[in-house]
């Protein structure tokens, strides 16, 4: 149940709270947001950058449903189509879901751990402005005479080679995310482990504070590894080198295994967040404390170590040794263990709680559910002898999607809608909230579960184009597709509504079961907060029970 | 509640690690970049 109070939009009163401080934003529009240095404007900046983005590739989705609604050539080229579902990918990865964890990063690590900003503030700034630019590089190669990058966003050679001059633009906007997203890490490490007020030990942190941690770790390790690949394809393609060139004494696999030991970690650059987000909003709708919070923990760096040594699974179609396929397969299989640790505890949370339905909730129970739906395909996935078959068909794609869509994006729903009324100082329309739930959730259902069926009679991938076996189930999944992609425009409707014409006031504890540092401030929090560190004592931390 | 600001780090001495801590972090990811480069050149 949330605590609100009705009052005019002009919300100038707040009750005091500790940490409260005068605001002193600075003013003028690019004062504000281009030279920004505040965390929480920089979080704005980077959530808004990635709806919008989400969007840019949701709209590309809408192409690829759009040609796959009915066999045949409909709408566009076949060349186009494989820029649709490059490009799609890129920039639903590189550019929504990625910078809107670190939005929720900016805003939320230094308010949770009582910080009065991040370590780095200027370098903040710096590492948002360059994303925008990134993207307008790698938007700007679909007008180019050679078109955008069309080999899939894996971008493996021989073919990522054969497209035009509109790959140096590619190469450098990954570059360019790269650099935003080490700089990013940087800073939320940096944060972490040197801004935390006096008294917030590491297992005291919130569930979401460690999961950044460990993510930005990853992050750190990993995103090296793409630049050192995509920097050895952009020599390939311009200056005669033959690192990937089987003709020239290169190996193409060899790229596969660089990409994927970059790539496999990456999935959980994108899921630790959302298993964060799903950890804090369980336990306050549940009103108990968190089931296992140092099992969580630890749970979760397991999850990131086994990341980097199952790559290879993504290749058993490659051909390996025997020991090499059985390594890779059992170590695949092993991540289910921590993970199914999470699942069990967040289970364990709700178990015998006094649990409300609100929207955070609502989804926080549907990722539970359709996240733990993907992880189920990904142990069919594992398994090498099985993969042969599986492998490079709609099944895959239906395994993704399942951990992506319902799985990350329904957890930055999640946590949008539970922290929206902190950020803003205003509630959000619950109905409208609920809504935009069921819609949701039955229409990513209606879309992605169908391809489960299509992969296993055989559909391959990325083609525009199918046999007409198939013609049913692609039907009912473009009609899914093209629901889900209509009820996201609630979403956006219910945050406007929020932002500028809500009536109803949010108070600092926003709901009743919350717990932690940021709701200790005001809604919304004032400019600079925590100047003068918190006392950290049980009534203050997220999770008290397991607090040494 | 608040802490008396004497009894603690000033925020400036903790920025001051974050920027150490921040260094490190850069240097590790170079090496990764730069190694992962030089086991091409060195392995073709």
């Amino acid at each position: 149940m949330s605590i609100e109070s009705t009052h005019s939009h002009d919300n100038d009163a707040h009750p005091a709270a500790p940490g409260d401080h005068h605001d002193h934003k600075p003013t003028g529009f690019f004062n504000r947001w281009l030279f920004t240095t505040n965390h929480k404007d920089i979080g704005t900046l980077y959530l808004v950058f990635a709806l919008i983005m989400f969007f840019i590739g949701g709209g590309m989705a809408m192409v690829i449903r759009a040609e796959l609604f009915m066999p045949g050539l409909q709408l566009v080229e076949p060349d186009f189509f494989n820029q649709m579902t490059t490009m799609h990918a890129l920039v639903m990865v590189f550019g929504a879901v990625m910078p809107a964890w670190v939005g929720f990063a900016n805003w939320m690590i230094p308010l949770m751990i009582g910080a009065p900003d991040m370590a780095l503030p200027r370098m903040n700034n710096w590492s948002f402005w360059i994303l925008p630019f990134a993207f307008t590089m790698l938007l700007s190669t679909l007008f180019m005479d050679s078109g955008g990058p069309a080999a899939g966003w894996t971008l493996y050679p021989p073919l990522s080679l054969q497209g035009g001059q509109s790959f140096a633009f590619v190469v450098f906007a990954i570059h360019m995310m790269g650099i935003s997203s080490i700089m990013g890490s940087i800073n939320v490490i940096a944060t972490i482990l040197n801004m935390r007020a006096p008294g917030m030990t590491l297992l005291r942190m919130p569930l979401f504070v460690w999961t950044w941690l460990i993510t930005a770790y990853l992050l750190i390790a990993v995103m090296p590894v793409l630049a050192g690949a995509v920097t050895m394809l952009l020599t390939d393609h311009f200056f005669g080198t033959s690192f990937f060139n089987a003709a020239g004494g290169g190996d193409p696999v060899m790229f596969q295994h660089i990409f994927w030991f970059f790539g496999h970690p990456e999935v959980y650059i994108m899921i630790l967040p959302a298993f964060g987000v799903v950890s804090e909003i369980i336990p306050t709708f549940a009103r108990k404390p968190l089931f296992g919070y140092a099992a969580m923990v630890f749970a979760t760096a397991s999850i990131a170590f086994l990341s980097f040594i199952v790559w290879a699974h993504h290749m058993f179609t490659v051909g390996m040794p025997l020991m090499g396929e059985l390594f890779f397969m059992y170590a695949t299989m092993l991540i289910a263990v921590p993970t199914g640790v999470k699942v069990f505890n967040w289970v364990s949370t709700m178990w015998k709680g006094s649990m409300t339905f609100e929207t955070p909730m609502l989804f926080a129970i549907g990722f539970v559910v359709l996240f733990t739906i993907g992880g189920l395909s990904g142990l069919m996935l594992a398994i090498a002898s099985v993969d042969l078959q599986y492998h490079d068909t709609y099944f895959v794609v239906a395994h993704f999607h399942y951990v992506l869509v319902p799985g990350a994006v329904f957890a930055l729903m999640a946590g949008t809608y539970y922290w929206l009324p902190k950020w803003t100082g205003h509630m959000y329309s619950e109905t409208w909230g609920k809504i935009h739930f069921w819609v949701s959730t039955i229409s990513v259902n209606i879309l992605f579960f169908p391809q489960h069926y299509l992969g296993l009679a055989g559909m391959p991938r990325r083609i525009p184009d199918y046999s007409t076996q198939f013609a049913d189930f692609n039907m009912i999944s473009s009609i899914g597709g093209f629901i889900f992609g209509a009820s996201q425009l609630i979403f956006v409707g219910v945050i406007v509504h929020c932002v500028y014409k809500s009536r109803k006031a949010a108070q600092g504890l926003v709901w009743e079961g919350g717990k932690g540092l940021e709701w200790t401030l005001s809604s919304p929090p004032p400019y600079h907060s925590f100047n003068t560190p918190p006392l950290i004592d049980p009534t203050t931390i997220s999770h008290p029970e397991e607090a040494h | 509640m608040t802490v008396d600001m004497t009894q603690q780090d000033s925020i400036s001495n903790k920025r001051k690690r974050a920027v150490r801590t921040a260094w490190v972090l850069a240097v590790i990811a170079a090496l990764i970049f730069v190694a992962f480069i030089l086991s091409g050149v060195l392995g073709s």
